[in-house]
């Protein structure tokens, strides 16, 4: 048993056989030879079927104890495979993530500077937004104080210039927080927008510029067009750029005829609502083959411009599940238009 | 002899800086009328009187540039006191060459603004007087018969009655005559006077 646990079948067998052997010489009659009587033979063959069967037995229980090991052995192997094989994925699932952290870094970079150079367009504006109110509020101030003396004798006139007073801050306040929103590097907030106070927003912004370049907006918004799901901040972003790209289009069109025109109207394709914003103005236009190089980063017909904007704009209406793209008008100038799916869900 | 009420015109395309503005002149003591627009104020008949013109620079429309432009061009010329919400370097110094009296910043600080207001309306007054005695100096230059415009026009250029006697081919009576005429006419005692006029019609002959 022992040598065919140890040895395996081979030494088993020869263990058996030599221990048939002693058998047969110490035990079957005669004793002490190697020869056998007829009668003994039952008993050796006991014997030595016996010793062959625990030889058998032990020699498997060997083999399979053996092969045990060796697939342990392989499974140890397979597992440190595998292991080795999941710190790979990991590896390269942080490199995804880093590389994905960057972009989003960037592009958020890009949004910002492409914001704050729009911003710096309007600065001028913007600084003047500020500064009618507050030239109201010097004049009203100043008029009270002429009055004071006259104490109660004109205090409808002073009631109604301190009313006028606490309004023109009030205005004033509105447009630096505009302006602060502008400025912000504010995470993505998406919530349900009216598109109308968007075109609002935007229009009071750039009204001073407007009047400058001596542009009229006009606005056709239907009351009932259904609100849609977005960033407040990037939706004016995107906004903005449209329009004082329109502008800019028609800096050289005569004086009377420079419209832009904001449009919106309600959509149902295959059954899902949207809406479409469309910016027309009627200034110079596309030439064949600008259209499709419009979107592309740093393409601009502008000789200081940037080149980011539609290119940002686009990825941020994108980002809400929009479409932004041109068209040349039937008449001079350009549509550029933006789609966006309509919110349903009750917040 | 009463004064007609001297009027301030704003022209400002901003309500609220446009009322403010109404109020802080009213209070000061002038009439004062609003305007929307540059074009506004041009289709509106304005009477005599001393009367300046406080202009935003920047209009929807036509600009204050244009509008100080089209005064002076139909010669309805008035003082302007240029205001802007914008830092216009090269704009104020172009209005200032076309004649504006002051270009303030925005918010306009009160003295600064009633004070240029006073001298607008102080510098209109003299230019409606000059105006008026141009007028009434034309009327009486009109009532000179021809004779007696060619005695005047040598008369004031130092020559003594004999001289102008010869030279108009007369004699030295008619010229005093004549000059008699024209001191009356022309309403002055002096020939220093009368030069004086001559000097405001321009009728200085060689």
């Amino acid at each position: 048993m022992f040598s065919a646990w140890s040895g395996g079948i081979r030494a088993g067998l020869l263990a058996t056989g030599m221990s048939a052997l002693a058998f047969d010489y110490f035990f079957l009659q005669p004793t002490h030879s190697l020869l056998v009587d007829f009668n003994e033979l039952p008993r050796l063959f006991l014997f030595t079927g016996a010793a062959l069967v625990i030889a058998l037995f032990s020699a498997s229980q060997r083999s399979a104890a053996l092969s045990l090991r060796q697939a342990r052995d392989e499974l140890a192997e397979k597992v440190k495979e595998l292991s080795r094989l999941n710190q790979a994925l990991q590896t390269e699932m942080m490199e995804r993530k880093h590389a994905e952290q960057a972009l989003n870094k960037a592009q958020s970079e890009l949004t910002h500077m492409t914001r704050l150079t729009t911003m710096g367009e309007l600065t001028a504006s913007i600084a003047h937004e500020v500064n009618q109110p507050l030239t109201a509020i010097m004049n009203n101030a100043n008029a009270c104080l002429t009055l004071l003396p006259n104490g109660y004798a004109n205090v409808e006139d002073l009631r109604a210039a301190l009313a006028d007073i606490v309004d023109d801050a009030d205005r004033a306040g509105a447009v630096i927080n505009r302006v602060r929103q502008l400025a912000k590097k504010a995470p993505v907030e998406k919530i349900k927008l009216r598109l109308t106070e968007v075109v609002t927003d935007v229009l009071t912004l750039a009204r001073r510029e407007s009047l400058a370049r001596g542009v009229s907006f006009r606005t056709e918004i239907p009351a009932d067009l259904p609100p849609v799901l977005g960033d407040r901040v990037q939706l004016q972003q995107v906004l903005l750029n449209l329009v004082v790209n329109g502008m800019d289009a028609m800096a050289n069109v005569e004086e009377n005829c420079r419209v832009l025109t904001i449009a919106s109207r309600q959509k149902d394709e295959d059954g899902s609502l949207g809406v479409i914003l469309a910016v027309h103005d009627c200034g110079v236009g596309f030439e064949a083959g600008q259209i499709s190089r419009l979107f592309e980063p740093f393409y601009t017909t502008k000789s200081n411009g940037l080149g980011m904007g539609l290119a940002i704009s686009r990825s941020i209406i994108e980002a809400h599940g929009g479409r932004l793209w041109a068209e040349s008008n039937n008449g001079p100038g350009a549509t550029f238009c933006f789609s966006l799916p309509a919110s349903l869900t009750i917040e | 002899m009463a004064d007609p009420e001297p009027t301030v015109f704003v022209v400002e395309d901003d309500p609220s800086v446009r009322r403010s503005t109404e109020r802080l002149i009213r209070l000061a003591g002038f009439m004062v009328h609003t305007f929307e627009s540059a074009q506004e104020f041009l289709s509106y008949q304005r009477l005599e009187g001393p009367a300046c013109l406080v202009l935003d620079v920047r209009l929807p429309g036509l600009s204050g540039l244009d509008l100080q432009q089209a005064l002076t061009k139909s010669g309805k010329q008035l003082p302007i006191i240029f205001v802007t919400g914008h830092g216009d370097i090269p704009m104020s110094v172009r209005a200032m060459k076309a004649g504006a009296v002051e270009f303030l910043t925005k918010p306009v600080k009160k003295a600064a603004f009633l004070g240029a207001i006073k001298s607008a309306i102080d510098r209109d007054r003299l230019a409606c007087q000059a105006r008026a005695e141009a007028g009434d100096l034309r009327e009486r230059y009109n009532q000179l018969t021809p004779r007696e415009r060619e005695v005047m026009g040598l008369v004031v250029t130092g020559r003594l009655n004999k001289q102008v006697a010869g030279e108009l081919d007369t004699t030295e009576r008619t010229i005093k005559f004549h000059r008699a005429h024209i001191m009356q006419k022309m309403g002055v005692e002096s020939l220093a006077d009368l030069v004086r006029m001559a000097e405001k019609l321009a009728v200085f002959r060689k």
